[in-house]
């Protein structure tokens, strides 16, 4: 009963204390509960999603001519399959809404059963869905902010030879499979008329272009009796049919569930890591608000051991106090993720295209928390040992030594810096109350460079770069997507382009999808090797029987630099050596590189349609298409890459937002409630300083201003402890998160802006709320201040 | 003719209590003369200490005026209050209160600083002069923790005069000292009320009560008695202890 009545007393006595405890900790549990909660009602949608849409275990894209009735025979009859279906696929090179533009592959097809129309809020899935008419189709989630496109807007696709064809957008639809923002081939359904149609109208172009629109898409099932993971199933079965090699690309289930929470698992991964910083503060935080209240409440401490309060009743009173204030904040926590869940998956929307499932996953959340209020515990129990050092008669005979100490520190005081040497001169001679103060900065501030340089790198072609994609100033080839290889014109654009600028590098670049050791992966085949972005190890494939790969594929496959491989593309098999590990985004890691000859050497029916040029004045661009137009006229597309293009950023401006949103909100927020708890904490024990100093004096303004200086002080000095750990870990960091994107090596760019900026904000907010935190010096009286 | 530089009319204070109102200084009549050593005597909890707080601006009186150089301290602004106790007036706490992580030199110089018409040079050498004064050149580089009390109160006295205060303020100077400092520290208020110094200082302590020229005493929140002294004299230490006894017992203290 004393205990109760001591911890009652404590809580009302500490209210402060005790609501910005409750206030951290429901901030990371609310995170907490809500990441987690999002993450789990994706992973649940997706998997009911993908199980209802029938698709089996791997969805294959092949030219229909690929697949001979030999073909089908070999598969349906395998005993590693259960069953197979084919759905007809018209192959379209691109599409375009107002002036928003997509390169993607899109797979026009009829509706099938499985597809699920979005209402029109996008908040649940309609029972029916109506059937299209001519002109219209629907369009899975994943393309609305792909194209920044609404229902009713009218959207263009290409087909071969620049034959285009209109169509309404009737609604967007869930389709599992590949419906996500980042999967680069989609699924779009049209009516069997128009299906039709176009299918007649390009059909007859195949001949004369070489390229393909007639491709079918299979979908096989693994026999129910083979306990095969998905992707050794997919390597079991091309091995003995050969499907997968014949195939333009394949998509397995594992694949599908991975690249739909690809962006969703990274922002969870980031969001993590902040989490944990986030709660190492609160630990900071409690650890320095336990210390303070032992030293200030000495005397009422010794007091009550002198009353027969022993040293563990008065632990215990001290645990209950915060553990109190934090099951307060759990419970606070979970009522604000509810809000919280709706907002991030409502966010993660747009790029799994899947709807989730709603609600919290309390269990998991609350078993985490649970583990969070453990540490919490342990710390209490360390940091409360202290109890038992407290004489009950120094207590009673005034309490602690002075808590200020000379430092080597100090500096003079000078009349002409008054309040900046004196909040010099309190801090120097109280260091260790601010070395907590110092972490939690650090922290905050290492979360801030740390997502301002993830910011900067999607904006920046670095990212692309690192990524293994070309940034080109100059591509040049022509509307018809026809094979340019052999044309005789280049020469002539060579000479136009190096009359305005040095030309840096010519290339070109062939995608396709080949067999490595059995595993079907994106191929990425460059004229110039040497012009191959992102090598880690080794060096480019110089020779035609060497090829590169990422890390991913080494880890995939087993397989390292100096390894022979086995590549099957079209008909051809062939042993190449592993030359180098690079670094590339396609296919998110899961590719590998070559050069154009060594593709040649596979298929030699291959060939690139355009050639890109990176210039030494990129200003020139514009000027180099002109010329280009009079020359060879509209013919040859020429297409100049805008400084501000970057596709990167345009698919993940929304992450990189949300999570600079949720980084920068949250940092600011604990920085709030952390400056609030310190200042009030420091202003406490320094009130009658601040007495006497207003006593002599000194005006409240002026005593503020060195209150929140002090801060701001502490603040630049974490701060810079912030951006070194930012420099030294920020990269490696990044590197295993963004590794999932294919982004394992990560160089920043420490720009001034993504140094300043952090150090500003953290700076400048707790100049700010420490200065608001003293505010009590403007109320109160000194008679006040000196004698309470 | 006395000089009036401070005029208190009809202060009262109260402080909220038990969601109540309690009244400590009740409609309170007070000058204070130029050049005068004025000590204000009572029982605990009489409202001295809160009368003091209320003359020298550090606390607001609920109600009435305190008049100095024709402003009211009750409603003057917080700068205004400010620049007042760097300039015109100077105080003395019970527990001195001294910055516990300035030296005592720093402590000294720091209100100097303030001044805006005195350079830091001319701040320095009158620090210096007030330390030798007060005894404490030797400690001058020691923090407040480490020296003596007596010490701490010869500082604190000396940072109260640095400006060279109008009124000098004491809330009970000599009340955490012992015998001996507080002879040191009541000589060195004489001294400087000898100089032209005028003193309010509350207290309840007859030696230092003893040095006053004008001593006031308070009741439940009024003055009810006033007696006035010659400037101290050592010499006459006896009969003006006897006069001054006299005349508290006549104020049944």
């Amino acid at each position: 009963m004393e205990i109760l009545s001591l911890v009652k007393a404590n809580i009302k006595k500490k209210k402060s204390t005790c609501i910005s405890v409750l206030l951290l900790t429901a901030i990371v549990v609310s995170l907490l509960t809500a990441m987690f909660s999002v993450r789990k009602n994706y992973e649940t949608s997706l998997v009911q999603a993908y199980e209802e849409a029938e698709c089996g275990e791997i969805s294959i894209y092949m030219e229909t001519e690929k697949l001979t009735d030999a073909l089908r025979e070999s598969v349906e009859q395998s005993a590693l399959v259960e069953n197979v279906e084919y759905a007809k696929a018209l192959r379209t090179y691109g599409a375009k809404v107002g002036e928003r533009a997509d390169g993607s592959n899109y797979f026009f097809m009829e509706l099938p059963e499985y597809v699920k129309l979005f209402s029109s809020s996008f908040d649940e899935l309609e029972e029916e869905i109506p059937p299209l008419s001519e002109g219209e189709i629907y369009l899975p989630y994943g393309l609305k902010s792909r194209l920044s496109c609404q229902v009713g807007d009218l959207i263009t696709v290409e087909f071969l030879h620049g034959q285009e064809a209109s169509f309404l957008i009737k609604g967007f639809v869930q389709e599992a499979v590949q419906g996500a923002f980042n999967i680069g081939w989609k699924k779009v359904f049209i009516s069997k008329a128009d299906y039709d149609r176009l299918y007649e109208a390009c059909k007859p172009l195949e001949a004369e272009t070489g390229a393909r629109v007639d491709y079918t898409s299979v979908y096989v099932e693994q026999a129910e009796n083979n306990e095969l993971s998905v992707m050794k199933f997919q390597r079991e079965l091309n091995l003995e049919t050969g499907l997968i090699s014949a195939a333009m690309g394949t998509l397995n289930k594992e694949q599908t569930l991975n690249y739909t929470t690809l962006m969703t698992s990274m922002i969870m991964n980031i969001v993590s890591v902040f989490l944990v910083l986030l709660y190492v503060i609160v630990l900071i935080v409690m650890s320095h608000s336990i210390s303070t209240e032992i030293e200030m409440e000495y005397v009422t401490l010794g007091v009550l051991k002198s009353q027969g309060f022993t040293e563990g009743k008065l632990r215990l009173v001290l645990m209950l106090q915060y553990l109190l204030s934090q099951f307060a904040g759990v419970f606070a926590g979970v009522l604000i993720a509810i809000p919280m869940e709706r907002w991030i998956s409502r966010l993660c929307q747009s790029i799994t295209a899947i709807l989730p499932e709603r609600g919290l996953s309390v269990g998991m959340s609350l078993l985490l928390t649970f583990g969070l209020l453990l540490l919490s515990v342990l710390l209490v129990l360390w940091k409360t040992a202290k109890v038992a050092k407290i004489s009950p008669v120094r207590a009673i005979s005034g309490g602690q030594a002075e808590i200020y100490f000379d430092s080597r520190f100090n500096l003079p005081v000078s009349k002409r810096v008054l309040s900046a040497s004196l909040s010099l001169r309190q801090l120097t001679s109280a260091g260790k109350r601010y070395i907590g103060t110092l972490f939690i900065v650090g922290i905050l501030t290492f979360s801030m460079v740390t997502i301002h340089l993830i910011g900067n790198l999607m904006s920046s072609t670095k990212a692309l770069e690192a990524m293994g994609m070309i940034t080109p100033d100059v591509a040049v080839g022509n509307e018809e997507h026809d094979i340019l290889e052999d044309w005789d014109g280049w020469n002539e654009v060579r000479e136009i382009i190096a009359g305005h600028s040095e030309i840096v590098q010519e290339n070109a670049l062939f995608n396709c999808y080949a067999s490595l050791n059995g595993e079907n992966l994106y191929l990425e085949a460059y004229e110039n090797p040497e012009g191959i972005p992102g090598m880690k190890k080794g060096r480019v494939p110089l020779y035609e029987n060497e090829l590169v790969i990422t890390e991913l594929v080494a880890d995939m496959l087993e397989i390292s630099m100096g390894d022979e491989v086995e590549v099957v593309y079209g008909e051809t098999k062939k042993t190449f050596l592993v030359s180098g590990i690079y670094q590339s985004g396609s296919d998110s890691g899961a590719c590998f590189g070559m050069s154009f000859a060594g593709v040649k050497d596979l298929h030699p029916s291959s060939g690139w349609g355009q050639r890109y040029y990176l210039l030494e004045s990129r200003e020139q661009a514009e000027e180099i298409e002109q010329a280009l137009t009079e020359r060879f006229g509209d013919t040859l597309a020429k297409r100049v890459y805008a400084e501000d293009e970057n596709p990167v950023e345009e698919q993940f401006g929304a992450i990189v937002t949300a999570l600079k949103a949720i980084i920068y909100g949250f940092s600011l927020l604990f920085a709030f409630v952390v400056v609030r708890m310190v200042c009030t904490r420091s202003f406490l024990q320094e009130r009658t300083d601040i007495g006497v100093f207003k006593a002599i004096g000194f005006s409240s303004g002026k005593l503020r201003t060195g209150f929140a200086l002090r801060f701001a002080f502490v603040a630049l000095l974490g701060s810079g402890i912030g951006i070194l750990c930012s420099i030294l870990f920020s990269e490696k960091l990044l590197g295993l998160l963004l590794g999932a994107i294919g982004l394992t090596n990560v160089v920043f760019d420490f720009s001034v802006a993504a140094v300043a900026v952090p150090i500003a904000v953290v700076t400048g907010s707790f100049f700010v709320f420490a200065y608001f935190a003293a505010k009590k010096v403007k109320k109160v009286e000194v008679r006040e201040l000196v004698t309470e | 003719m006395k000089t009036t530089i401070l005029e208190a009319k009809g202060v009262c204070k109260s402080f909220a209590h038990n969601g109540g109102q309690n009244h400590v200084l009740s409609h309170v009549d007070l000058k204070v003369y130029e050049g005068d050593f004025t000590v204000i005597m009572g029982a605990s909890g009489s409202g001295k200490s809160t009368l003091l707080y209320a003359l020298s601006g550090m606390d607001r009186a609920t109600a009435g005026t305190v008049l100095y150089q024709e402003k009211n301290l009750v409603t003057m602004k917080e700068k205004e209050l400010a620049k007042l106790r760097h300039t015109d007036f100077g105080f003395i706490f019970q527990q001195m209160h001294l910055v516990s992580n300035l030296s005592l030199f720093e402590n000294i110089a720091v209100s100097g600083y303030l001044n805006k018409e005195k350079t830091s040079a001319q701040v320095r050498e009158r620090t210096e002069m007030l330390l030798a004064r007060m005894g404490i050149t030797e400690v001058k580089t020691h923090l407040p923790s480490q020296v003596s009390g007596g010490e701490q109160q010869r500082c604190a006295i000396a940072r109260a005069v640095v400006n060279e205060p109008r009124v000098l303020f004491a809330d009970e100077p000599t009340g955490a000292l012992n015998r001996k400092n507080t002879t040191e520290v009541l000589g060195l208020l004489t001294d400087l009320n000898r100089d032209g110094q005028s003193i309010v200082m509350v207290t309840h302590d007859m030696r230092a009560a003893l040095r006053a020229t004008r001593l006031l005493y308070l009741e439940d929140g009024k003055i009810i008695g006033e007696l006035s002294l010659p400037i101290y004299d050592s010499n006459e230490e006896k009969s003006r202890e006897t006069q001054v006894n006299a005349w508290l017992s006549s104020m049944k203290w």
